[in-house]
């Protein structure tokens, strides 16, 4: 009777965890940070331009580094607004409605979702585990970016950097991953005001559809590694 | 000025000696990060409106992945964990300045003031204005970076400036989409500190000429 009233108050602990959301398995964790917001990026046509119909003569003689020296454009990213879609609350809220553990070969572990991103020095430079107090069965899933590329000539991007991380149970890192996937949008208000309605439902998607694949690169890194 | 923190180690010097005399007031150095990423691919066909227009998705990958790996924090990271008292000739105890939001481009080589607000007698800047990188058929891949110090005496006036490119050769950035790429960003950001060395060995011999 006691040992059940404990099992009973640890899960409403775990439950009650604001960013909680499965519980399958109280002893593994899977956490996931999502990122600072949508960063926005255009490459347009003369962007990768050098001179000349080819490039050729005239190219040789105007380097890239002169002609971005010379270049007054802004920056190459433009940094996330409030009210932005795919904010970060935006992005825990997707994360928590998608089924992530399963994806990732995880399907024990109880997924706790962060609201707030980690900032790149942490992600850059903690070699341990995010959460330091986690428990000994842990593994962790940063969306370190989302971009919204446009593109000349290649269309509408959303572009998703994750980065993968399963701890042994002595702490030490087991599997650790990290790639960019992209999804193609179709809608593009900035020219078409009227797929607005559908933009951010798109956009959206393409947000959750990125796990999936980056769910298939990481299975797939793991049997290329067990082949080796 | 938005974000500007004060590093703290030469900091601990000036604060060691209670009574400092005006003129033995610290060196400031005020580092910039760069806003710009530059991503040129050139096939075979030398770089021109077609070969663009092949290479515009991998170049826009690649700006984004740069962008991740070199954001404005991790620039001025990198350029602090470099020995910049030695190797740019700073005097001793100067005070590093961060500015992690950076500078206007468009405004870098047109004003010739002082970027900050700081009234230093002894005034350093250091700019990073541009990291590129270059994929060309013959020559491989490369990360370039375009730095700029400007030197300040007691006023307004630039005694000193020297601004250049350094680059080095890349051997696994870009990844390709879906591959492992944490190691490839990790070059990134090592090739951006052997860019500034290069750099600085070059302004120290401008610094020297110019008998700084």
């Amino acid at each position: 009777m006691t040992a059940t009233l404990v099992i009973v108050t640890l899960a409403a602990i775990v439950i009650n965890e604001p960013a909680a959301v499965e519980s399958n398995n109280a002893a593994c964790e899977l956490h996931i940070w999502p990122s600072e917001g949508l960063m926005v990026q255009t490459h347009g046509m003369w962007d990768g331009f050098r001179a000349g119909i080819t490039g050729g003569v005239i190219g040789g003689a105007n380097t890239p580094e002169r002609r971005v020296e010379r270049s007054d454009k802004g920056p190459s990213m433009i940094a996330p607004q409030d009210g932005d879609p795919l904010s970060t609350a935006i992005q825990a809220g997707l994360i928590a409605n998608t089924s992530i553990a399963p994806l990732l070969d995880l399907p024990k572990h109880q997924v706790i979702v962060h609201h707030a991103a980690l900032d790149s020095r942490t992600i850059r430079n903690t070699m341990g585990k995010y959460q330091s107090d986690a428990g000994s069965c842990y593994a962790d899933l940063v969306v370190d970016d989302v971009v919204y590329s446009r593109e000349w000539s290649n269309g509408i991007k959303l572009k998703t950097f994750f980065r993968f991380r399963n701890f042994a149970v002595d702490g030490s890192v087991s599997n650790s991953f990290g790639t960019w996937v992209q999804t193609g949008l179709k809608l593009d208000p900035k020219k078409k005001p009227e797929h607005a309605a559908g933009f951010e439902t798109e956009l959206n998607a393409a947000f959750a559809k990125n796990f999936s694949l980056f769910a298939i690169s990481l299975k797939s890194a793991a049997t290329k590694a067990k082949k080796k | 000025m938005n974000r500007i923190k004060i590093t703290l180690a030469a900091l601990a010097i000036s604060t060691a000696a209670p009574a400092i005399a005006q003129d033995a007031a610290p060196c400031e150095l005020h580092i910039w990060p760069a806003e710009r990423m530059a991503s040129i691919t050139t096939g075979w066909l030398g770089g021109g409106l077609i070969d663009a227009a092949i290479h515009s998705g991998k170049d826009a990958s690649n700006k984004a992945q740069m962008a991740s790996a070199l954001d404005s924090p991790s620039q001025i990271d990198a350029l602090q964990s470099l020995d910049l008292t030695t190797l740019i000739k700073l005097k001793p105890g100067t005070v590093v300045v961060r500015h992690e939001t950076p500078l206007e481009r468009k405004t870098m080589n047109k004003v010739k003031t002082r970027r900050s607000d700081s009234k230093a007698l002894c005034y350093r800047e250091l700019i990073v204005a541009d990291v590129l990188y270059q994929k060309a058929a013959i020559y491989g891949r490369s990360l370039k970076t375009l730095f700029m110090i400007r030197e300040f005496g007691n006023d307004q006036k630039i005694d000193f400036e020297y601004k250049a490119w350094g680059g080095n050769g890349l051997k696994l950035f870009p990844a390709k989409e879906g591959e492992d790429a944490v190691a490839a960003l990790d070059e990134l950001n090592g090739v951006f500190k052997k860019n500034f060395e290069e750099y600085a060995n070059n302004a120290r011999k401008s610094m020297t000429a110019k008998k700084l």
